[in-house]
């Protein structure tokens, strides 16, 4: 068929489908449970003379009303709906992962993938734990119950090597007190302080989807780039994958802001010997080295508390979750006025000592 | 030997009967000027037990003719320090004497140890003031002793105990809903950094300007300061007094 149908990976032996294992980082039937790695799943490849990215468990049928993309699960025969930058998804009937080819193709084909270390469950228990160190969580929020949906997706990242260069200017005071007499001075010196330098960053990643949230997604950060692997389909069987749609012109102006808040940063702390630093003027340049395009593993889990819905987020391969936690008014005050009376209490104890009063 | 001996003993017995003689610090009130009648002592000598007890510092009233000391404050100093008045190894207390010795009639009060730090210059200037336009010896006592003891009655700081409180409790509240909060925008990209390839090409301060502002430090704003002067006996003693 055509470049517009998806793809999974069957099992070499039996023909079920063959899912990625985040914790073994292999390929694991589920209903002969033999085990792949990367390079037997290639050897076979190569031995049925399948090319990447052939075999076909959908067909692209059409476009709906709404612009949506639908395509047809050639395992079960349902409809599958999925909005055009969807790469990866479910058959919401058979549950087979329908990755859907047409959208890693050509410029959309990720240079790198980092694959899942945590599963569903990891994510689960994770969110259990999230009270651990805020007091003021309400009692129930964390339980699983309240989970309405957990989604592991391979989220497109753009990855910018960023050099800086450039320079900044500051007004710097350094103020001296003394006393003499009845007179208390006080000596301003400014001084016009310069720094120049320049400074190198390696992959700063900006998340190339714009339905997910940057600030979520840069809650997540950072990734362990030593885990980058090159890119291959196999990865993506058992979750979910989005494809960029924030160009690669736009993406790196976000890379290029970050780095020069730290160029700027790094200058600014150079400048010793100051009681006040002011940056006047900031000249620095910075420039694009390389850009590599990558999916990274998320665990999205919405949660719904008392109505209301609040996105989680775990980094699936480093598990650090990230989300906000809705702040029990209750325990905020019974709090308040258990700090607020131990001050108190503090004072009343130096009074009746005979420190104060 | 035995001669000896019989010496030692009755030289230990002058000493100590000389010693229980010396001077009784109980009775806190020595009208060696006689400015009060003897009931009027009796009354004093209650209320000044009174202040002893409830403050634990040490009260004497003192009126003195004449005497061979060069001040008034000279004065009080060694009567206080010499016949071992004062609480505790501070010798806390107060002293107020009323002297007829120069020209004019000094009022000197005089403090030591504790009473230094709770009647401050500014307190004892007004306990002063209050008492040198009262000419009724004793009603001049009495006043002192009720102005003395309202400065040493102590006040918990209740405004600033609440104020600071409430600081710290929303200080600490204000950091826990910060941890319940895990989702920020990043801004910088510093985990990223090359450390290694950071460099600094150019530092140069260029001086600019300079100047200087004095201000004026009031010493008088609030009660805060007690100065201290050191008395023959080596002991230190605040106080203040008044001539008329």
């Amino acid at each position: 068929m055509s470049k517009s149908g998806t793809l999974d990976y069957k099992c070499p032996s039996c023909d079920a489908i063959l899912k990625f294992d985040p914790h073994g980082q292999n390929w694991k039937c589920e209903f002969c449970k033999s085990e792949y790695t990367l390079e037997d799943l290639q050897k076979h490849d190569k031995k049925v003379g399948k090319k990447e990215l052939s075999e076909e468990h959908t067909t692209k049928m059409d476009k709906d009303a709404n612009g949506m993309d639908i395509y047809i699960c050639n395992n079960c025969g349902a409809q599958i709906v999925a909005d055009e930058n969807t790469s990866a998804t479910f058959c919401v009937y058979c549950k087979n992962t329908a990755i859907l080819k047409n959208k890693l193709v050509d410029e959309f084909n990720p240079d790198y993938v980092i694959p899942f270390k945590f599963t569903k469950e990891d994510a689960i228990e994770k969110f259990r734990t999230i009270g651990k160190g805020k007091p003021l969580m309400p009692k129930i929020f964390n339980d699983p119950k309240n989970i309405e949906e957990t989604k592991g997706i391979y989220i497109p990242f753009w990855l910018y090597d960023i050099n800086t260069s450039g320079s900044i200017q500051a007004d710097s005071k350094r103020i001296t007190t003394w006393v003499t007499g009845n007179y208390s001075h006080t000596k301003t010196d400014v001084y016009l302080s310069t720094r120049a330098g320049n400074m190198e960053y390696k992959r700063i990643p900006v998340d190339g989807s714009k339905h997910f949230a940057d600030d979520i997604m840069n809650s997540i950060e950072p990734f362990d780039y030593n885990d980058l692997k090159k890119f291959t389909h196999s990865y993506l069987s058992g979750f979910l994958a989005e494809k960029y749609d924030l160009p690669n012109e736009e993406a790196v102006k976000v890379a290029q802001n970050r780095s020069e808040e730290s160029t700027v940063k790094t200058l600014k702390a150079d400048i010793k010997g100051f009681n006040v630093v002011n940056v006047v003027k900031k000249d620095i340049k910075c420039e694009k080295i390389n850009d590599d395009y990558a999916l990274l593993p998320v665990w999205l889990l919405n949660v719904n508390y008392k109505g209301k819905l609040r996105t989680f987020a775990m980094n699936g391969q480093t598990g650090k979750m990230i989300g906000n936690i809705p702040v029990d008014p209750i325990k905020a005050i019974i709090w308040w006025v258990a700090v607020f009376a131990s001050v108190m209490a503090l004072f009343v104890i130096l009074y009746f000592v005979g420190v104060i009063g | 030997m035995k001669k000896i001996l019989f010496i030692l003993i009755l030289l230990m017995n002058i000493l100590l009967i000389t010693n229980v003689n010396a001077f009784d610090t109980s009775q806190k009130i020595y009208d060696y000027a006689d400015l009060l009648t003897d009931s009027e002592e009796k009354m004093l000598k209650e209320k000044v037990d009174e202040y002893i007890k409830k403050y634990n510092m040490d009260m004497v009233l003192v009126t003195v003719n004449e005497h061979d000391k060069t001040s008034t404050q000279a004065y009080a100093d060694d009567f206080y320090d010499y016949n071992g008045f004062g609480i505790g190894s501070s010798h806390d207390g107060v002293i107020l004497v009323i002297d007829n010795n120069f020209e004019k009639e000094n009022i000197q009060m005089e403090t030591t140890g504790k009473a230094i730090k709770v009647y401050t210059d500014t307190k004892i200037d007004s306990i002063l003031d209050d008492v040198y336009t009262e000419y009724d010896y004793y009603e001049l006592f009495n006043l002192f002793i009720k102005d003395a003891s309202k400065y040493a009655e102590r006040h918990f700081p209740f405004f600033i105990a609440f104020a600071v409180s409430a600081l710290v409790a929303s200080i600490v509240l204000g950091i826990l809903v910060a941890k319940n909060k895990m989702v920020k925008i990043a801004t910088e990209a510093n985990t990223y950094m090359d450390k290694d390839s950071a460099k600094i090409t150019e530092r140069n301060d260029q001086f600019v300007t300079t100047h200087t502002t004095s201000v004026r430090i009031n010493t008088s704003s609030g009660s805060g300061g007690s100065s201290t002067h050191t008395g023959s006996s080596g002991i230190s003693h605040g106080g203040g007094g008044r001539s008329r």
